[in-house]
């Protein structure tokens, strides 16, 4: 570990942030190598902290610390019952996270440069990247809930000025209806919903244990029988989870992802694949193993619970991967495919990490279950960022991100075009990309824990996302060149320069390798349940793992899926053999269905009738009937009245304002004098 | 002790010449100066307490600690105030108070 590596990595990103202003002051180039800078160092010093965490120890200080190390502030902010502390935590989780985040970041940052290169106020826009890595450091670093809390409304914040970048609201970056700063907004309302809940559940959390350290909280469960005892764990639990459904866009708060496209695709791909949305699942992932031990050590006090718990999780999990997935099937705008893919997939990972509660007595399966989610965030992270950096590139050669104006780009841009197809074959899950080996231990280890309707629901979902993968693919780069007749793009119709394309380059190796990096990431994780949990767990080999996803029955499933969702993709979308406009006139139901997907099963439209017009009604009700014509008009004759009469007094002469002043002076030595005894 | 009652009173006649200025000049830079001539006679009135207070030849340092912030304070109030009254004279043409009458209400 660098010396203060933990800090480090969230402190750099935020001084930088604060700096960008001067930087451009000097040299615009300067400004932007330091805003790379800034992320290559967090990253730099993420990645100095994983032979630590390989070796289960680390040496700070000349002091050697057994995992998980919590280095803090003691007493930083003394208060009633306790301190808030501000700390950082060195385990397997928050330095997997933490690299995640660093290396991805670190990526798209190189690929700004030239995406962004030209746009007129780029030094927010550096600011706001800075700042949003530094807060995603923060959350996945810090050791207990308050200051994760910060680092997730420090991501919120970010995620709200991004999306709205451009809040000039140009028409060409308008998402449907929406214009951007729209967008942001709803980014944020929408999360701050799920905030509530998660903010409340960190005060009964508190109120029942008296810290908020993650390793306090696991190693006195005291605070977990207090709350069964009283019947509040589950809700509690649950409250906890609304952060998460929030910031990770799950069912009932989802609607905000497909807005965010409104940002540069940069930051859709930061929100998608790094920060943001991840941090959603981390806090999940966080609190299962301090859950484990709570059970193992009270047993059947806290077991109902747990289980209640547990099933939401899952199960919300997988209704949104579907729902997604579904509409994700005719989407009209590239990134808006890769967002309800997102959202699919972030309820995969949700739904196996809820899997994995639900599997606390037989620790192997818990295990392969858990690290079944954790690995594919960590493959969903690169090929996710790949997917996003190349719908980019299309978007930077064609000026637009509409289904309907791409087409037929594969001759005009082949390098965009391979690298898409990798990061589509990932997310497809088609062997041997990573995506495959993720997606597959997900569907194994619900095979092996027996929870059939999760695992058909999930399957399915599998099938529709190789359906509207390739959709995607063959409506961007087969068919006919829609993007002819505007002669102006027509000369931008070419690969980006190297600093978009190396970017794409090191993330498709990494999702064509992705699988090589699988059993290190299980040998990451022992610290955590060896170490902590007490469990026995095997060190897995790469020969190994492969063989054994090879060669384990559900490889047919996988076939049976591919085939399932290529099919008819390929034969709509990229031979057009049939035509895919003429089969929705033909059939009704294909378009009743088609309009009840597009509308995103009408839960948006619902929630702006409920929320955004309700609001508005109430609104302008009391507007209408207080302000104007109750209460309000008599507060209004007394204040006008009043401050007619008031105004009287002030001439506008600096020698009467002095007068006055005298006044006010003698009055205070009269008081004064009265005061002391004087009069 | 004398020195001490001596300081207290040129304190006071400052203050008093100080409020004399800013009641009866109409010019803006002339008021600043009235300003600071005011910050002075309670800048030496600290002094002078200080002086009267302490029961031996150790001073105590705080108020004269006080006195060197507002000293340094006075100076950014004085930037202030002239960039004030530079744009009051590119605006108006004039230095004169009663002109900036209108901005009342």
């Amino acid at each position: 570990m660098l010396p203060y590596a933990p800090w480090l990595i969230w402190v750099i990103p935020f001084i930088f942030a604060f700096l960008h202003p001067i930087f451009e002051k000097i040299s615009h180039k300067l400004r932007d190598f330091m805003a790379v800078l800034a992320v290559f160092l967090s990253a730099i010093f993420a990645a100095s902290m994983i032979p630590d965490v390989l070796r289960g120890y680390a040496i700070i200080n000349g002091v050697k610390m057994e995992l998980p190390i919590d280095l803090k502030i003691e007493n930083w902010i003394p208060i009633p019952k306790g301190a808030i502390e501000v700390g950082v935590l060195v385990d397997p989780l928050s330095v997997f996270m933490a690299n995640i985040v660093g290396w991805i970041s670190f990526l798209i940052m190189v690929y700004s440069i030239e995406y962004m290169h030209g746009d007129e106020s780029i030094t927010r826009y550096w600011m706001l990247m800075n700042f949003f890595v530094g807060s995603m450091q923060l959350l996945v670093i810090a050791d207990n809930l308050l200051v994760m809390f910060f680092g997730w409304e420090g991501v919120g914040f970010a995620s709200y000025a991004l999306i709205g970048y451009y809040y000039k609201d140009e028409e060409k970056y308008w998402i449907g209806p929406y214009p951007p700063s729209h967008c942001g907004m709803k980014a944020f309302v929408v999360t701050r919903a799920g905030d509530i809940g998660l903010l409340a559940a960190i005060v009964i959390i508190y109120l029942y244990s008296g810290t908020l350290n993650f390793t306090a909280l696991s190693s006195d469960v005291s605070w977990m029988a207090s709350l069964a005892k009283n019947g509040l764990l589950a809700i509690t639990l649950i409250l906890l989870f609304l952060g998460p459904i929030g910031k990770s866009a799950q069912f009932p708060l989802h609607i905000w992802l497909p807005e965010a496209m409104a940002g540069p695709t940069t930051v859709s791909a930061l929100i998608h694949a790094a920060t943001m949305v991840k941090a959603g699942v981390y806090l999940i992932a966080r609190i299962i193993p301090i859950l484990y031990i709570g059970y193992s050590a009270l047993g059947e006090l806290v077991h109902h619970d747990l289980i209640i718990f547990f099933l939401v999780v899952a199960w919300i999990g997988g209704f949104t991967a579907f729902l997604a997935a579904s509409m994700g099937m005719v989407a009209d705008q590239i990134k808006k495919v890769l967002a309800y893919s997102t959202i699919s997939q972030l309820g995969y990972m949700i739904s196996i990490l809820g899997v994995s509660g639900l599997l606390m007595e037989e620790s192997h399966l818990f295990v392969e279950s858990y690290m079944a989610g954790i690995l594919h965030l960590y493959s969903h992270a690169f090929f996710k960022a790949l997917l996003f950096l190349s719908a980019g590139c299309v978007g930077h050669a064609i000026g637009s991100y509409l289904l309907k104006d791409a087409g037929g780009l594969k001759k005009y841009l082949p390098k965009t075009y391979f690298v898409m197809l990798i990061g589509l074959l990932a997310l497809s899950g088609v062997p041997p990309f990573n995506g495959f080996f993720s997606k597959d231990s997900i569907l194994h280890s619900l095979y092996v824990s027996k929870e059939y309707p999760l695992m058909i629901l999930l399957a399915i979902t599998a099938i529709l996302t190789v359906f509207y993968s390739f959709r995607l693919l063959g409506l961007t780069f087969f068919g006919e060149l829609k993007v002819k007749h505007h002669s102006e793009h027509h000369e931008h119709l070419h690969d980006p320069g190297p600093y978009m394309m190396y970017p794409l380059y090191i993330l498709s190796i990494m999702t064509i390798i992705g699988v090589v990096f699988m059993p290190f990431l299980h040998e990451l994780f022992h610290p955590l349940f060896h170490g902590v949990l007490k469990l026995e767990v095997e060190s897995i080999h790469l020969p190994e793992f492969i063989a054994t996803t090879f060669l384990s029955p559900l490889i047919l499933l996988t076939v049976v899926i591919i085939i399932l969702g290529l099919y008819p993709s390929y034969l709509l979308y990229i031979t057009y053999k049939i035509d895919y406009k003429s089969l929705t006139e033909r059939f009704t139901l294909l378009r009743v269905l088609w309009k009840f997907l597009y509308e995103r099963w009408f839960i948006n439209t619902l929630y702006y009738k409920i929320f955004v017009n309700g609001f508005l009604f109430i609104s302008r009700g009391i507007f209408k009937y207080i302000e104007c014509n109750g209460s309000g008009s008599f507060l209004k004759s007394v204040y006008t009245d009043f401050s007619d009469a008031v105004r009287r007094i002030q001439t506008g002469y600096f020698r009467v304002n002095i007068i006055y002043v005298l006044i006010g002076f003698l009055i205070l030595i009269i008081i004064t004098l009265m005061l002391g005894g004087a009069i | 002790m004398n020195i001490g009652y001596s300081m207290l009173i040129t304190a006071l006649f400052l203050v008093v010449i100080g409020i004399y200025i800013m009641a009866v000049k109409r010019n803006l830079i002339r008021i600043l100066i009235g300003l600071e001539i005011i910050a002075t006679g309670v800048n030496i009135n600290f002094i002078a307490m200080s002086l009267l207070k302490s029961q031996s030849l150790l001073l105590d340092p705080l108020p004269h600690a006080i006195v060197i912030t507002s000293i340094l304070l006075d100076g950014a109030l004085i930037g202030v105030g002239l960039a004030l009254t530079l744009v009051v004279f590119r605006k108006y043409r004039t230095l004169d108070v009663d002109y900036l009458r209108r901005l009342r209400w």
